[in-house]
């Protein structure tokens, strides 16, 4: 894999996970927000899975209550990298009647070149982007 | 010393090295030889002014993305665009040289070690400023970089004086390079047109072309076509891995400690991401510019982020009942290109008024290209929100991917480089680690179309580093023969 782009590389691939909220009290799915093609080097033995963070969770789930929906569309959340047990136990959010569902993509690089990479992982757990404003999320 | 151009005809085999264009590159090179010695010719397409008839040779096709008309971005006269240029300059960095995980191509054959010998002389011979080393910014994956701004030299004027009094120096201008003849892998003479159609051809000990980012690759596609190959016979990357330097406005930021980031009264900051971060993110090089704000542009700025972040808002209210001064900051970026095979010169169809084929410039910004700048800028804005220091607002087409990159306003900076790429193999190079053409002993290429990738800083400075190399490897050259 040295040397070759990751663009180019079927070894490497692509996740795109969007994020439905289902709020129970009004039994209604919403799109909040979607890792837009967020890059990860898979190898045997490392597989990463991608799940939000409650900051970020909350924001999307109060955005959802409270803003109209063209706000709504323009949500991404920042998302670090955790394990699939981790991202399992952190989707069921008992007691507050909402659960995220993510929804992932696993596409291999080579086939999503077309598509501009997007952001690796990030360093700031808890920063959203709103209308382009990257934002700490108690900034809301 | 000014030489007619019926002149060409009578020099007989009396040129040391004969230099094609008057630009950065080409007064640079004729100055120095002229200096130690060595007999030089210089001819010039243009005219010491330029005209619409020397312009119109440079008019040309664009497929792709936007950008400038080719005919603009460019003087075909004698000085050529350094009698229009910004003269901001600062050499590559080291790293540029290198060979990047996301882009194996933009290796250099020479690494940066081999330049610096000739910073000083470039530096004088450009009137540079002092260009301080970059500084990392704490706690973050920015260094604060410098430029030299000074007042842009004019070669022109500035060697006035040599043009037209060195004996060394001989300058024939509106003098249009149509053809080269080779044989036995040399370059045997070199054939001069005005535009009242008269031709002479100049025999030389050696050849330099030197007709800037665009022509270069165009006249040796040409004169290649014109000699059936004889002149590059490995020419399948001649043309190719043609790059710029996306520029564009790409956000606006507000920051809350303007001391944390270096900024001053006059708010001339440049940021550039660290070799680090540019390692682990996967993307080249790039510049960030901040541009502070007028007080009534900072407050619209903190009234539409306090809309977006009523928290945020609630603190700054705060603050701002405190006196502190919350400063608003353009923020503008030029970024590195992929050298790409695909971005290219080619010959048009149509004939400019020399028979000369128009070129067509095949360019389109890659994913690479657009993920370089999104990662840079959310480098920025991480920073400002980890430590708390100010807020990033990524522009509409940055912000929501994928990114769509605007059809107007600066779009590049005019700087013209590859098509005649530096490489160690014939196969994936035109010139060598000298900037001679692999199958010519005796004919060079200067300017930027050798750069193998470009970094994000602007060209000049490095093009006549190179140029100055030329120089010194002529001249040994010239003297042990
Ligand atoms: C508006 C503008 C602003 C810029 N600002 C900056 C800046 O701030 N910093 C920076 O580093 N760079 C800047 N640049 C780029 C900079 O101008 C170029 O990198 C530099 O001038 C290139 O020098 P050159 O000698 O290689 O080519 P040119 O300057 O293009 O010179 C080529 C010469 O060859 C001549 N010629 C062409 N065809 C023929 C022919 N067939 N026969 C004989 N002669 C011919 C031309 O007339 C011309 O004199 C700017 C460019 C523009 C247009």
């Amino acid at each position: 894999m040295k040397n070759t782009p990751y663009r180019t590389n079927p070894n490497v691939l692509l996740i795109k996970t969007y994020y439905l909220l289902y709020v129970s009290s009004i039994r209604k799915f919403a799109l909040v927000g979607w890792a837009n093609l967020h890059q990860y080097k898979l190898s045997v033995g490392n597989v990463g899975a991608v799940t939000f963070q409650n900051a970020a969770f909350h924001n999307a789930y109060n955005t959802l209550q409270s803003k109209p929906s063209k706000a709504r569309d323009n949500i991404t959340i920042m998302l670090p990298t955790y394990t699939r047990r981790r991202l399992l136990k952190a989707a069921t959010l008992a007691g507050m009647g909402v659960v995220l569902v993510p929804v992932s993509a696993l596409l291999p690089a080579a086939s999503a070149q077309s598509q501009p990479p997007a952001s690796p992982s990030r360093h700031t757990p808890d920063s959203i982007m709103v209308n382009g404003w990257l934002l700490r999320a108690s900034d809301r | 010393m000014y030489l007619p151009f019926d002149k060409l005809a009578e020099l007989g085999g009396t040129v040391d090295v004969c230099i094609i264009g008057s630009g950065a590159a080409g007064v640079s090179i004729g100055v120095t030889l002229a200096r130690q010695g060595h007999r030089i010719l210089m001819c010039e397409g243009g005219d010491e002014v330029f005209s619409e008839r020397s312009q119109d040779s440079y008019r040309g096709e664009v497929v792709g993305d936007a950008y400038l008309p080719l005919e603009a971005s460019r003087l075909r006269q004698l000085g050529g665009s350094t009698n229009h240029w910004g003269g901001v300059c600062r050499p590559l960095d080291p790293y540029d040289f290198t060979a990047k995980t996301a882009a194996p191509e933009t290796a250099w054959p020479i690494s940066h070690t081999e330049l610096t010998p000739y910073f000083s002389a470039a530096a004088d011979l450009l009137d540079l400023d002092p260009i301080p080393a970059d500084e990392p910014i704490e706690s973050s994956a920015l260094s604060r970089i410098y430029f030299s701004l000074g007042g842009p030299t004019r070669v022109q004027l500035k060697y006035a004086d040599t043009l037209s009094e060195s004996d060394n120096l001989l300058c024939c201008l509106n003098a249009n390079l149509v053809a080269l003849e080779t044989t036995d892998g040399r370059v045997a003479s070199a054939t001069f047109a005005n535009y009242q159609g008269e031709q002479h051809q100049v025999r030389a000990r050696y050849f330099i072309l030197a007709c800037g980012g665009i022509d270069n690759a165009r006249l040796l596609l040409w004169c290649n076509q014109q000699a059936g190959g004889q002149l590059i016979p490995q020419a399948q990357t001649l043309g190719r891995y043609w790059m710029e330097h996306p520029h564009a406005t790409v956000g606006q930021a507000l920051i809350f400690e303007p001391e944390a980031l270096g900024l001053d009264e006059t708010y001339n900051v440049f940021l550039s991401p660290n070799e680090q971060a540019l390692a682990n993110r996967e993307i080249l090089n790039c510049g960030l510019r901040l541009h502070r704000m007028n007080p009534e542009a900072s407050q619209a700025l903190i009234d539409e982020l306090s809309l977006q972040a009523p928290s945020l808002g609630e603190r700054i209210v705060e603050w701002q009942a405190q006196g502190r001064v919350l400063h608003g900051a353009m923020l503008r970026a030029a970024w590195e290109q992929e050298p790409r095979f695909e971005n290219h010169i080619e010959l048009s169809d149509e004939l400019d008024a020399l028979g000369i084929p128009r070129s067509r410039l095949v360019w389109q910004q890659s994913a690479l290209d657009r993920h370089t700048i999104r990662e840079s800028l959310l480098l920025l804005g991480e920073y400002l929100v980890d430590t708390d220091i100010g807020r990033v607002q990524l522009a509409d087409w940055l912000a929501e991917l994928p990114v769509t990159l605007p059809t107007d306003g600066e779009l590049a900076g005019r700087h013209h480089m590859g098509g005649t790429r530096m490489s160690h193999h014939p196969e994936q190079g035109i010139v060598n680690a000298d900037c001679r053409l692999f199958a010519q002993d005796n004919m060079y290429v200067a300017g930027s179309s050798v750069f193998a990738s470009a970094g994000h800083a602007n060209p000049t400075l490095t093009l006549v580093q190179l140029a100055l190399r030329l120089c010194d490897h002529l001249n040994q050259r010239l003297t042990q023969a």
